[in-house]
């Protein structure tokens, strides 16, 4: 069992998780597609919510997280 | 026709009557007829049974009663609201009763004109009828909600049966610790936005409380981030010290993975954990929903539980490839297991919403039904109370008059 002192991957070294790695894959392979597909898939891409942090018990004002393309 | 019909129905009423002063009546067969087709009818009704007998023995003495008494029964009559075709009979009547029409005849015509409209006892009765309306449209509104809901639930159904392929192979790699003993917990609550849906909002709040209860102790930080306005609202007055992150707006758009996986990268980001446990509704069928938790370990204890053995225990038998240490493998399994779980479980929560939206509609319908059922015996009960009253008082006044 190796602890952490391998390279880490460049993506990591840049402050990305996984998840947003992975999203960023997937937006480049959904643009690779052809009509009608590419409109499908860019429905299911699309991003919406609002987040707020709380602190002290009481929230702060949300932001809004709306994108269509991933981060 | 009528005539001939009535003809009939009077050996009938003889029989079920047993009135005996039928046979010895005075009157032309003309006039008895019509208004033996006026009871026929108003028999239909029911329950003004005792008052009509009274007002056709009445009409059928003519001669003998006096004006003001056969104003009161046609006015009886009136207040009874009959349909329309009931209502030609007595109008014919009095035009055919010449006795009538010579003495009082304009009052007593007046009466039998005003047969069509609404008896004089309206006002009492407005309420429950306003109220009869507006459950009328609730149920309606209510109707079209389960359409609705029903409709919606098909499609999200398909797409939750398909995800739950995504968390299988997790479990079947890392298996599944609900019980597992760390000191920071993040509970993340699925719940909706929208109400209406039953009682799958505050189910999802007694769990997560309940799962705080038992996960809080000495030197242990249990944390909550709430989806939806509802949990919000629910954990606010316990726990807002303990709230991280709340996150509404999530069913404005149709629910995707990407959307998804952008929210678990935010939440990784926000909060540190030992544990992840995501509670939510399972999507058994219509009827029935499941509270459930998930649970996501960090890397950290993943290797810790490793240790002691169990399925973790197992990772290493498996070979990695690409040069990637087992730490970097779970982390990177851990971030990717969160996001897949918190969609599967948005998708479960989202169709069981639906499905409880959809079955307390359908409830809510049937109780508007059975409440407009009884709103209308109670306003007919109502009318003909207040009918019965405005009755005597006429004839007490009448005979006060007379007497």
């Amino acid at each position: 069992m190796a602890s952490s002192g391998a390279a880490v991957p460049f993506w990591r070294a840049a402050g990305m998780t996984y998840i947003s790695y992975s999203n960023i894959c997937t937006s480049l392979v959904r643009s690779c597609l052809k009509e009608p597909h590419r409109s499908n898939a860019a429905n299911r891409e699309k991003v919406h919510f609002a987040i707020s942090k709380w602190s002290n018990g009481k929230p702060e004002s949300p932001t809004i997280r709306s994108d269509s393309a991933t981060e | 026709m009528k005539r001939v019909v009535a003809l009939e129905k009077d050996s009938k009423i003889d029989s079920c009557k047993d009135d005996p002063d039928f046979s010895h009546r005075l009157v032309s067969n003309y006039t008895f007829d019509e208004v033996e087709a006026l009871t026929e009818e108003i028999e239909e009704e029911g329950q003004t049974l005792e008052e009509v007998r009274w007002i056709k023995e009445l009409l059928s003495h003519h001669q003998d009663e006096s004006d003001n008494i056969l104003f009161e029964s046609l006015r009886r009559l009136q207040l009874m609201e009959l349909t329309v075709d009931v209502l030609k009979v007595p109008f014919q009547v009095c035009r055919q009763i010449p006795e009538l029409s010579l003495s009082s005849g304009n009052y007593i015509a007046g009466v039998c004109n005003e047969l069509g409209l609404m008896g004089a006892r309206a006002a009492s009765t407005q309420a429950v009828r306003s109220r009869m309306k507006s459950v009328k449209n609730i149920q309606k509104i209510t109707k079209a909600m389960k359409m609705v809901a029903s409709s919606k639930l098909r499609g999200v159904q398909n797409k939750t049966i398909n995800s739950r392929g995504l968390w299988q192979p997790f479990t079947a790699l890392l298996g599944d610790a609900p019980s597992v003993d760390v000191k920071k917990n993040v509970i993340v609550v699925i719940t909706s936005d929208k109400g209406l849906c039953g009682g799958i909002n505050s189910t999802s709040a007694k769990v997560s409380k309940f799962l705080y209860k038992l996960t809080s102790g000495p030197e242990k930080d249990t944390k909550f981030v709430v989806l939806g306005d509802k949990g919000k609202v629910l954990l606010v007055r316990e726990f807002n010290n303990s709230i991280e992150l709340t996150v509404s707006g999530l069913q404005k758009l149709p629910l995707n993975y990407t959307q998804i996986s952008v929210l678990a990268d935010d939440i990784l980001k926000n909060v540190e954990y030992d544990a992840l446990r995501i509670v939510y509704n399972k999507f058994q069928s219509v009827m029935s929903f499941l509270p459930s938790v998930s649970t996501i370990l960090s890397p950290e204890t993943a290797e810790k539980e490793s240790e002691a053995g169990g399925i973790l225990g197992e990772l290493d038998s498996y070979e990695i490839e690409g040069g990637e240490t087992k730490a970097e493998i779970l982390q990177n399994l851990a971030e990717f297991q969160f996001s897949c779980l918190l969609y599967n479980a948005a998708m479960e929560n989202a169709c069981s919403e639906l499905g409880a939206r959809m079955s307390s509609m359908d409830n809510s319908s049937k109780n508007a039904g059975e409440m407009l059922d009884r709103l209308t015996l109670s306003y007919n009960r109502t009318r003909q109370a207040s009918i019965t009253t405005e009755l005597s008082e006429i004839i007490s006044g009448a005979a006060a008059l007379t007497g």
